[in-house]
C-alpha cells in the first residue's frame, strides 16, 4: 500500500512537468493544427538554458524560469514567424518533417556547442526530500511511536548537549509508549536501552546510575528475546562498559567483565565487525588499568589482540597507516592509548521500521507548485483576455476568427511563443532532476504526443490530466514492471487511446 | 507481358531501355575495374540508401501513409537475420528470409493498429510501435543481447550444391548483393507503379474516402502496402547487420533511422522511382563527407576560418559528430523551397526554362 502511494505521489509530482509540456504543445496545435516535432527540443535548450543561467550567474533554476519564459517566448515566436509560418497550409507530413528537421538542426547545435557530454545541474536541495501523511500512511501506532522515536533519537545526536537531554527524554517516552502497545518488539527495547544509556552519558551522579540499570533491564529483556541480534549485544556491551566508566573498584570490574562477555557472543554472528573488536578492545584495555601484575598483562594482550582484528576489520585505508607490531606490554598499552583516547564508542540504533508517511522529493514538490501556478494564470489569461480569447477563437475556426478581423498569424505566432516558453519553463524545471544532454530532447517530444494525444488535442485541462497520467503510468510500471519497461507501459497505453478513444479522454473534436 | 504493354502506355522511349541497360553494365562491371575497397564500399552504402528509400516508397510514396516508424522493419530484419546467425549458426542468406516472415507478421500486426488512424495521429502511432520495438529489444536481453548489441564473429561462406559461391571475405561480393537488392527494390516500385494494385494505392494517396466510395478496401490495400514495404525494408535491414557486422537496438530501431529512411525519400522526391536515388545520391555522400571532416578541410581551403584557429580546431573536432545538423538543414531547406523533393524542383526549373 505505501508502495503503490508512493509511487503515486511521485507519479503525479513528475506529471505536473509533463502537462506543462503537453499543455504547450496541444496550444500549438490547437492554433496552428502542426504538430511541433520539436517541442522535444525547445524543452532542451530551456535546459541547457537554466543550466547557463545556473553556472555562470548562479541563479537558482526555479528562479530562472522568470529570465527563461520571456526568451524563449521570443524564440518560439520568431521560430513561427520565420519557418512554421511558411508552411501553414502544406501537406500535413511536410509540415511534420520541417519541425522534425529544426529539432535536428537544435539538437546538433547543441550538441556542437556542448558536445554531447552529459551535464548535471547540481543544487543545495537536489536529493531533499520531506515526509508528508505520516500519521495517515502508517496506521500501525507501534511503528509510528517507534520512528517518531528513531528521528527524536537522530535529532538528539546532533544536537547540542542541554538540547539532547530533552530531545532523549522525549524519544524515550515514545518507545516507552510503543512498548506498551506492543511488548514482544525487541527493536523498541534495543532503541531504548540506547536512548537511556545515551542519556545517562549526558547526567549525572544517582541519575546516571538509575539510567544505566534501566538501559541494561532493556537490554537484557531484548537479548531474552533475541539472544543472537548483533546490534543488541553490542549495544549492551557498549552500555555496560560506559556504565563501568562511571563506577570504580570491584563494581568497575565486573561491569567490564560483563561488558566484555557481551562482546564476546556478539562476536560469534558478527566477526567481520570493525566497531566491535575495537569497543571490545576498548573495554579490556580500561579493565586492565584496574588490575596489577599478571592479570593485567595478560588483559592488555587480550585487548591488543582485539585492536589486531578491529585493525583488520576497518572500513577505510586508515589501517595501512598503523606502525610496528606492538611486542612488549607498554608498547601495546601506547598503542591501544593511542588509538583510543575516547573509548565511548557509537550506539547502533536499530531504524529498521517501516518507514511512516510518503517520501516526498523537494525540486519535483517545487516544481510541481510551479506548474500549478503557471497552469493557472494561463489559464485565466486564455479564458479572461482578449488575446486569450482571440487564440481560443483561432483555435476552433481560423476562418471565422479572420472574418471577426482577428489577426490570426499574430495568433499563431503567440501561440508558438507560449508553447515554447512552456517547454523552456518545463525543461528549467526538470533541470535539477535530470541529465542535461543534447539528444534528451526526442524522449520529452515522444512523452509531449502521448499526453496530448491521451487528453485531447487542443484542450489544456485534458493537456494536464493526460500528463498526470503519464507520470503516474510511468512510476508505476516502473515499480511494478521494471525501469525498462516503463515507457513501453507508456506508449501501450498511448495505442490504446489512440485506437480506442482517438479524440483523447477530454476532446470533443473529430480527428 | 503486362509489364510490356504497360511500359509502352508509359511511353518508354527506347532512348531510356538504352540508357537504363548501359548503367546497369557499367554497374555490373564496376567492381571489375574499380577495386579500391573505400569506393565499394561507398557504393554499397549507396545502395542501402536507395533500398531503404524505395522500400518506404511504396507505402509513403504511393500509398501516402506516411510512416515515420520504418526503422522497426529495418530493426526486425537485420535482428532476426543476426540472431539467427549468431545464436543458431543458420547462414544468412536462409536467415533473411525468417526476417521478412517476421516483419510480415510485425507489419501486419502495426498495421491493424496503426491504419485505423489517419494523418498525424497515423505517424505519431508509427513512431510509437517502432519505440515498443526498440524499447522490447533493449529490455529482452537474453534474447537480443540489449543495449549490448550484437557482433557478427563469422559469416558462413556462401555454398550452393557444395560449391563455393563466395565466402564475403572481400566488398565484392556485398557489392553484387547490394546491387541486386536495389534491382529488386527498384522493380518491385516499377511494378507498384504500372500494377493495379498500384493504382488502388494512388487513389487511396489521392484521396482515401473518394478510394473507399470505389469500393477500394482501404485497409486491405493499406497492408498490402505495408508488407511490401515492409518486406523490403527488411531485406535493407539484413543486408546491414552482415555487412557492417553489428547491431544495437539504437542504430537499427531508433528513430533517427526511421527519420532518415524518410529523408531518403522526402529530400529526392516522394512517390517517384528516382526520387529515393537522388535523394542517396545527396545524402551518402554528404554525411561521408561529414563523417570524415572533408567538410571542414573544404571550409579552411575557402580561407574563411583558418586551420590553426580556435574555430578551426572546433569545427575539425565536432563537425565529424554532428552531421545530423546537416540532414536537419536540408530538411528544414528542402521543406520550404523544393516541396517536391529536388527532383520536382529541377522539373521546375527546366519546365520554367522550356516555355
Amino acid at each position: 500500500m505505501t508502495i503503490f502511494l508512493q509511487s503515486l505521489i511521485s507519479g503525479i509530482l513528475i506529471g505536473g512537468v509533463y502537462a506543462l509540456i503537453g499543455i504547450g504543445l496541444s496550444i500549438i496545435f490547437g492554433v496552428m493544427r502542426v504538430i511541433n516535432f520539436a517541442h522535444g527540443d525547445i524543452l532542451m535548450i530551456g535546459m541547457y538554458l537554466t543550466y547557463e543561467l545556473f553556472t555562470l550567474l548562479q541563479i537558482d533554476p526555479f528562479v530562472s524560469i522568470l529570465i527563461s519564459i520571456p526568451i524563449m517566448f521570443l524564440y518560439g515566436g520568431l521560430l513561427q514567424k520565420i519557418f512554421i509560418n511558411r508552411i501553414q497550409g502544406a501537406l500535413p507530413q511536410n509540415q511534420i518533417l520541417l519541425t522534425i528537421g529544426l529539432g535536428l538542426v537544435m539538437s546538433n547545435t547543441m550538441m556542437l556547442v556542448y558536445t554531447s557530454d552529459y551535464k548535471i545541474l547540481t543544487t543545495s536541495y537536489s536529493s531533499d526530500s520531506f515526509k508528508v501523511l505520516q500519521s495517515v500512511i502508517n496506521p500501525d501506532k507501534f511503528e509510528s511511536l517507534y520512528n517518531k522515536g528513531n528521528q527524536l533519537y537522530a535529532k538528539a545526536i546532533a544536537a547540542p548537549r542541554d538540547k539532547a537531554a530533552e530531545l532523549l527524554d522525549a524519544a524515550d517516552k515514545k518507545y516507552t509508549e510503543a512498548l506498551t502497545i506492543k511488548g514482544d518488539q525487541f527493536r523498541g527495547m534495543n532503541n531504548l536501552g540506547v536512548s537511556l544509556a545515551t542519556l545517562a552519558g549526558l547526567r549525572s551522579g544517582q541519575e546516571t546510575d538509575r539510567l544505566f540499570n534501566q538501559a541494561d533491564e532493556q537490554f537484557s529483556k531484548a537479548a531474552s528475546l533475541s539472544d543472537d541480534d548483533f546490534e543488541v549485544l553490542y549495544n549492551w556491551g557498549c552500555s555496560l562498559a560506559a556504565h563501568a566508566a562511571t563506577r570504580t573498584g570491584p563494581e568497575a570490574d565486573s561491569l567490564f567483565a560483563k561488558a566484555a562477555d557481551k562482546f564476546k557472543t556478539a562476536a560469534d554472528s558478527r566477526p567481520d565487525s570493525f566497531e566491535l573488536f575495537s569497543a571490545w578492545a576498548a573495554t579490556l584495555d580500561r579493565q586492565a588499568r584496574l588490575k596489577q601484575g599478571n592479570e593485567a598483562d595478560s588483559l592488555y594482550t587480550e585487548a591488543y589482540e582485539k585492536y589486531l582484528t578491529a585493525k583488520e576489520n576497518m572500513p577505510t585505508r586508515e589501517a595501512a597507516k598503523a606502525g610496528q607490531p606492538a611486542k612488549t606490554i607498554p608498547e601495546m598499552q601506547s598503542q591501544l592509548a593511542a588509538a583510543y583516547g575516547n573509548y565511548v564508542h557509537a550506539f547502533r540504533i536499530k531504524s529498521d521500521g517501516h518507514d511512516a508517511g510518503l517520501s516526498v522529493s523537494t525540486p519535483l514538490a517545487i516544481s510541481f507548485a510551479i506548474t500549478m501556478i503557471i497552469t493557472i494564470i494561463l489559464y485565466w489569461f486564455l479564458m479572461k483576455t482578449d488575446t486569450g480569447q482571440a487564440i481560443r477563437a483561432t483555435a476552433q475556426d481560423r476562418d471565422a476568427a479572420q472574418l471577426m478581423g482577428i489577426n490570426v498569424r499574430k495568433m499563431a505566432i503567440i501561440a508558438f511563443g507560449i508553447g515554447s516558453a512552456l517547454a523552456g519553463t518545463a525543461g528549467a524545471l526538470v533541470s535539477p532532476t535530470y541529465y542535461i544532454f543534447p539528444q534528451i530532447g526526442s524522449m520529452f517530444t515522444l512523452k509531449a504526443f502521448v499526453i496530448t494525444v491521451l487528453g485531447g488535442m487542443g484542450s489544456i485541462f485534458g493537456a494536464t490530466l493526460g500528463g498526470i497520467i503519464i507520470g503516474i503510468a510511468e512510476s508505476m510500471g516502473a515499480v511494478y514492471i521494471s525501469s525498462g519497461w516503463k515507457d513501453v507501459v507508456v506508449f501501450i497505453l498511448f495505442l490504446l487511446v489512440l485506437l480506442f478513444k482517438p479524440a483523447g479522454l477530454m476532446g470533443k473534436s473529430k480527428m | 507481358m503486362k509489364i510490356f504493354r504497360n511500359m509502352h502506355n508509359s511511353g518508354f522511349s527506347p532512348l531510356s531501355v538504352i540508357s537504363a541497360a548501359a548503367i546497369l553494365s557499367l554497374l555490373l562491371a564496376f567492381p571489375l575495374f574499380v577495386k579500391t575497397p573505400y569506393i565499394l564500399h561507398m557504393m554499397i552504402l549507396f545502395f542501402l540508401s536507395i533500398i531503404m528509400g524505395e522500400s518506404w516508397n511504396i507505402l509513403g510514396g504511393y500509398t501516402g501513409q506516411y510512416s515515420v516508424g520504418h526503422a522497426a522493419y529495418f530493426g526486425v530484419g537485420a535482428y532476426t537475420t543476426m540472431m539467427l546467425m549468431q545464436f543458431k549458426q543458420i547462414p544468412p542468406w536462409f536467415g533473411m528470409w525468417a526476417g521478412m516472415v517476421m516483419v510480415v507478421v510485425v507489419a501486419l500486426m502495426i498495421g491493424s493498429i496503426c491504419f485505423r488512424l489517419r494523418g498525424p495521429y497515423f505517424v505519431l502511432a508509427s513512431i510509437a510501435v517502432a519505440e515498443i520495438i526498440r524499447l522490447s529489444a533493449m529490455n529482452l536481453k537474453d534474447i537480443t543481447n540489449g543495449a549490448e548489441g550484437i557482433l557478427a564473429t563469422e559469416i558462413m561462406p556462401l555454398k550452393i550444391g557444395g560449391l563455393v559461391v563466395t565466402d564475403f571475405l572481400t566488398k565484392v561480393p556485398f557489392y553484387y548483393i547490394g546491387l541486386a537488392f536495389t534491382l529488386i527494390t527498384i522493380l518491385a516500385n516499377y511494378l507498384v507503379q504500372h500494377s493495379k494494385l498500384g493504382y488502388y494505392f494512388q487513389a487511396i494517396r489521392e484521396d482515401q474516402d473518394a478510394a473507399h466510395s470505389l469500393g477500394i478496401n482501404l485497409t486491405v490495400y493499406k497492408n498490402i502496402a505495408l508488407a511490401i514495404s515492409a518486406v523490403l525494408t527488411s531485406l535493407a535491414g539484413s543486408f546491414y547487420a552482415i555487412y557492417v557486422g553489428f547491431i544495437d537496438p539504437p542504430t537499427v530501431l531508433g528513430l533517427d533511422t526511421s527519420v532518415q529512411i524518410v529523408l531518403i525519400c522526402i529530400i529526392g522526391g516522394i512517390g517517384t522511382i528516382m526520387g529515393p536515388v537522388i535523394g542517396s545520391l545527396v545524402l551518402v555522400p554528404l554525411s561521408e563527407a561529414l563523417r570524415t571532416n572533408m567538410i571542414a578541410h573544404g571550409i579552411f581551403m575557402t580561407g574563411l576560418v583558418s586551420e590553426q584557429s580556435a574555430a578551426g580546431t572546433f569545427l575539425k573536432e565536432n563537425l565529424g559528430h554532428a552531421h545530423a545538423l546537416i540532414y536537419g538543414i536540408l530538411v528544414v531547406v528542402v521543406i520550404l523551397f523544393m516541396p517536391d523533393g529536388v527532383l520536382g524542383f529541377i522539373k521546375k526549373l527546366t519546365q520554367k526554362k522550356m516555355r
